[in-house]
């Protein structure tokens, strides 16, 4: 059987190689991604102790005592660290947040601090004892250089101490990846930590200490020796779960590793549904060639049939057929993947905070060439059942060139049960690509949904737009006229089209609204600047600053830290264990990080009560008075609580127990003092608070003056610059976005090869018809302008739908997110017009052969 | 003396298969004047396919020449080529050929819209055609709305509509029943009786060929007889 399977092939080469390249690209999308996350994984698993800077480490935001650590861990090796953020000020007074470390000497105790004389980090050849010295010096990342104009040899103002520049920083174990820093980085030696003013009561410094374990010792028993011996209680022990309370937190490398390692997935399922969606265009593809290729089969089938096959192995046959295209799209889509993969590596050279390494990854290859063996077999069913049961008579008298004839009723049957397997496998690989079942459903309803709607839209434009070409000259008549032309099964194609463009048209439509966010250039009612710790007994003072400068608008609100112990008394911190999906990973780090709880007497103007009601604010007095709790609606959502849960907190080691009377909608994006969690006034009263500041919008030469200002005479406070950060977070979306538009192009890719496939599937009756606009005094033009002209419109059609689909999903997310929608009109008339266009050239080439075939050759032949 | 409406002059036609050459047409020499039918019949593989395209200028010979009203059609360039034929000559089918996105009125219409022809003239000449076939009443249908029978007197109806010089005819009746072929026969012959348009028709049927003012035999490649 597979020999004759093959035989049969033998006349329809290119056909096959097409199909195959429409799910190679497919293929090749999810290798790129699935290699490139694998890779990214491997990488931090095992690099996870030089990334760290150590095996282990000890954090607590009081100073900690190196003997007990000893005593538990014998020959190990410790040294210490603190971490904190605050201002830095040049020689002229400008200054800018910095992510502080100050390390004492032997730090890092793994992996290599790499410092450079300058700007260019190429040359790394600075010794890390340039930052150990008598003399207070410092090394700084490149970027602070130029904010504040500064170069190695220049001095830096740090509280109130300052500071030679020493070296550039180009490479620390220990940093992390995440994008969203809040400066950049200035290292100094612990020893010159106190002289800066900066460490003393109220401050947020993050002590460290800094562990490689001894020969022979185990990590993850040293861990829990260490914290048995800290006496930190079993529900604390969630050490990837952020900073440490008041008490004290012990991390593992393989912690840290573990959070890069979510971080990069999280961003590669997105990718990897991206490359799913290019598996899918490629399959409508395959459907379509597979339904043609099988088409050109129908009179040997027939043949088979009369000389004693049954159905089934007919079907088996084209089933073997679509197996063989399969393979050769797998075999293709791990080569180009993998090349791609590679490309990629060497173009993220540098980007990251790591190196990924050139190489080839068999899971992904693996898995990307499964999913379009898969995914060809299955594309195929349709087809192979139509053929397997059409009887021989209809396909002996059958001359339509492309019509398998009309789908018998049991086909019909079987085609329907298809439907249904093909929607559940498709929810089942996007549950296991993302993790999600929110998202994997998520993305499957999309997915059908779409494509209902394109087959509906496909029903009603391409006939309409077949009519109204009849009005037109004779090259549009004939070119429109073949959208609705029996057998030649434009809707695929237009699916297919239509699909890519629902995928363009989303991202657009997401990244334009998130964009007009937080781009600080589109936003005129940003606040200037958060300030962070101000301290109980700098608020008047520093309110007087702020107005001193003209800024009437400064509000203070409150910052209790606290870790929530229980929920209706069940302990809520949850382990890793238990977090298996996306959605429990983040519900675990919503129950198991530090909790800003605050207090205020409104709700703001920026939050709406959306169930129970606002608490009674009016008494703060009676410490016997119930504590009620006011929840902002996702927090309450992704930790699991309602209306009425009670909630328990441990606030500087005393138990707080509040009820949750009300939730809260809070317009995250209108950048004022929000928190999660409210609690009545009087439960905090007494408890350790620092105080966040928002600071309005100002002029420039204000802005610079405040900053100057607030770093000099409040050098524990931190001035965020609410512009810097959205342009943090638009440099983000943009370098994102690069990642986005790679997967984008294989999805379009696979949508044109789709648009091949219509016009190789429909070549021969096309040349026909070319053939005989010749013999009647038709010149190629006509026949060029045709191709072209059905093409466009099909193309124009399926994108316009497609986009608006888009559009549709994506303020259907971003109405979910409370994020206002922004449709970038122009971008997705270029979306559409590229797309026209793609198509009409991609189809003019694929039915180049009626312009190229003497007409007589083709009248003979038909 | 007049010009022939059709001079076919010594005519060689061969083809390559892989190393070997097949002759399928040697020295074809015949004329047709204006307004007279020749049908050229013939075995199959005789060479009446090949004949035809060269007529139709859709070939070029390897030797001889296709002399249209007095001029050599391999000599055209092809867009003048592409523009007499669609003036001056007409073509039948066998299987019709008609486009299938197109009613049967814009089918006929094609060859005058190509031509430049202006609309209103168009459409006048095209109900004129369409009473001739009698399918007036099935102008706005689409060829698989139509019978076979119907879809060849629409063809016929299109290969007429310049009122070409020339129409040359592929088994016209090949795929229809006796009673339809009979009726598209009589179509036929009348018509290019009433316009004096010369017709070359190619058929294995007897009785059809029997109707036209002269027969040439064609046998691998080579007129074997010919006469009335």
């Amino acid at each position: 059987m597979i020999r004759l399977a093959l035989a049969l092939l033998r006349r329809s080469r290119s056909r096959l190689l097409l199909a195959g390249l429409c799910l190679a690209v497919g293929v090749a999308a999810r290798v790129l991604v699935g290699g490139l996350d694998a890779r990214a994984e491997a990488l931090v698993e095992r690099e996870a102790r030089n990334l760290f800077g150590g095996d282990l480490e000890v954090a607590s935001f009081q100073p900690l005592a190196t003997a007990i650590i000893e005593k538990s861990l014998p020959g190990s090796t410790q040294v210490n660290t603190a971490g904190f953020v605050s201002m830095a000020a040049g020689p002229a007074g400008a200054a800018r947040p910095v992510e502080v470390k100050a390390v004492a000497p032997g730090w890092p105790l793994a992996g290599t601090l790499r410092l450079a004389a300058d700007g260019s980090t190429a040359a790394a050849t600075v010794p890390a004892a340039t930052i150990h010295t008598a003399e207070p010096t410092c090394a700084v990342e490149a970027e602070l250089l130029r904010l504040l104009a500064l170069r190695v040899g220049d001095r830096l103002r740090l509280g109130q101490l300052d500071l030679r520049i020493a070296a550039v920083v180009a490479a620390e174990p220990g940093r992390s990846a995440n994008p969203f820093q809040l400066g950049p980085r200035v290292l100094i030696d612990l020893r010159h930590l106190e002289a800066t003013g900066l460490s003393g009561l109220g401050s947020r410094i993050r002590h460290q200490v800094l562990i490689r374990l001894g020969p022979g010792d185990e990590l993850t028993a040293a861990a829990t020796r260490l914290q048995d011996a800290l006496g930190i209680p079993e529900t604390d022990r969630q050490g990837d779960a952020g900073t440490p309370n008041q008490g004290v937190v012990v991390r593992t490398c393989r912690d840290a590793s573990r959070m890069i390692a979510e971080s990069i997935g999280r961003f590669a399922d997105f990718l990897r549904l991206l490359a799913l969606s290019a598996l899918v265009m490629g399959a409508v593809g395959v459907g379509a060639l597979i339904r043609a290729l099988l088409a050109e089969q129908r009179e040997s089938f027939a043949v088979l049939r009369t000389l004693g096959a049954t159905p089934a192995g007919i079907i088996g046959i084209a089933l073997i057929q679509a197996s063989v295209l399969g393979l050769i799209a797998a075999v293709a889509g791990i080569v180009l993947g993998s090349a791609a993969a590679n490309a990629a590596v060497g173009a993220l050279h540098g980007l990251l905070g790591f190196e990924l390494g050139y190489g080839l990854d068999p899971g992904a290859m693996l898995s990307g060439g499964g999913l379009g063996l898969i995914a060809a077999v299955i594309a195929a069913v349709p087809a192979a059942i139509a053929a397997g049961y059409e009887p021989p008579m209809a396909a002996f008298r059958a001359s339509a060139v492309g019509d398998t004839g009309s789908a018998s009723g049991r086909s019909r049957v079987a085609t329907g049960l298809w439907l249904v397997v093909v929607l559940g496998l498709l929810f089942a690989v996007a549950r296991i690509e993302t993790s999600s079942w929110l998202v994997g459903g998520g993305y499957i309803l999309a997915v059908a949904l779409s494509a209902a709607v394109l087959a509906v839209l496909a029903r009603i434009l391409l006939p309409v737009a077949a009519a109204i070409g009849r009005r037109g000259p004779i090259a549009v008549r004939l070119g429109l006229g073949n959208l609705a032309r029996p057998g030649y099964r434009p809707a695929a194609a237009f699916a297919a089209l239509g699909l890519v463009a629902v995928v363009l048209g989303f991202l657009a439509t997401y990244r334009a609204s998130w964009l007009a966010e937080v781009d600080p250039s589109r936003r005129g009612d940003l606040p200037a600047y958060f300030a962070l710790d101000v301290q109980s007994d700098q608020l008047d003072t520093y309110r007087e600053m702020v107005r001193g400068l003209g800024i009437d608008d400064v509000q203070f609100g409150p910052r209790v830290p606290a870790r929530l112990r229980a929920i209706n008394d069940q302990t809520a911190a949850m382990d890793a264990a238990d977090a298996t999906t996306r959605e429990s990973q983040r519900s675990r780090t919503f129950r198991n990080r530090e909790q800003n709880l605050s207090w205020r007497s409104q709700p703001g103007a920026d939050n709406t009560i959306v169930a129970g009601t606002w608490m009674d604010t009016s008494a703060t007095e009676d410490p016997a008075k119930p504590v009620e709790a006011s929840v902002e609606q996702r927090w309450a959502q992704q930790v699991g609580i309602g209306l009425g849960d009670r909630l328990r907190f441990d606030v500087a080691g005393s138990e707080v127990t509040a009820t949750v009377t009300s939730l809260r909608r809070v317009d995250w994006l209108g950048f004022r003092l929000n928190f999660f969690v409210l609690l009545s006034p009087h439960a905090l009263v007494g408890a350790p608070a620092t105080w966040l500041a928002s600071i309005g919008r100002c002029d420039a030469a204000t802005k610079i003056r405040l900053r100057d200002a607030s770093a000099a005479r409040f050098p524990n406070v931190t001035l965020i610059d609410l512009e810097d950060t959205g342009r943090t977070a638009v440099d983000l979306i943009q370098r994102m976005g690069l990642a986005i538009r790679t997967l984008a192009f294989f999805a379009l890719a696979a949508g044109l090869a789709v648009v091949a496939g219509l016009g190789l599937a429909t070549a021969a009756a096309r040349r026909s018809d070319a053939a005989l606009l010749a013999v009647l005094g038709a010149g190629r033009s006509l026949v060029l302008t045709a191709l072209a002209a059905e093409f466009a419109v099909l193309g124009l059609l399926a994108a316009s739908a497609g986009v608006l689909l888009g559009i549709g999903t994506g303020a259907g997310l971003l109405g979910f997110l409370d994020v206002g929608l922004t449709v970038p009109w122009v971008d997705l008339a270029v979306i559409v017009a590229v797309m026209s266009a793609t198509a009409a050239v991609v189809g003019v080439l694929a039915c180049r052969s009626a312009v190229t075939a003497p007409p007589l050759a083709v009248l003979r032949e038909c | 003396m007049a010009v022939p409406a059709l001079e076919i002059r010594r005519l060689t036609r061969a083809y390559r298969l892989g190393d070997a050459i097949l002759a399928v047409l040697a020295d074809v020499s015949f004329t047709a004047g204006i307004g007279e039918s020749v049908a050229v019949v013939g075995p199959s593989g005789s060479g009446k396919s090949t004949l035809l395209g060269l007529i139709a200028g859709l070939d070029v010979p390897d030797h001889g020449q296709v002399l249209v009203e007095g001029r050599d059609l391999a000599a055209m360039p092809e867009r003048d080529r592409a523009a007499w034929r669609n003036r001056r000559l007409g073509v039948l089918f066998q299987s019709y050929r008609l486009l299938p996105t197109l009613s049967a009125r814009e089918n006929i219409r094609l060859p005058l819209e190509l031509s430049g022809i202006a609309r209103h003239a168009a459409d006048l000449r095209v109900d004129d055609l369409l009473a001739r076939v009698g399918l007036t009443a099935r102008a706005d249908h689409l060829p698989a709305q139509l019978s076979g029978g119907e879809q060849q007197r629409v063809a016929l109806a299109r290969a007429l509509a310049n009122r070409p010089a020339l129409v040359v005819a592929d088994e016209p009746t090949g795929n229809l029943d006796s009673v339809n072929g009979a009726h598209v026969a009589e179509l036929l012959f009348a018509t290019v009786r009433d316009d004096r348009t010369t017709l070359v028709l190619v058929t294995h049927d007897a009785a059809l060929a029997a109707q036209a003012d002269r027969r040439i035999n064609l046998r691998d490649g080579r007129v074997v007889a010919s006469g009335a």
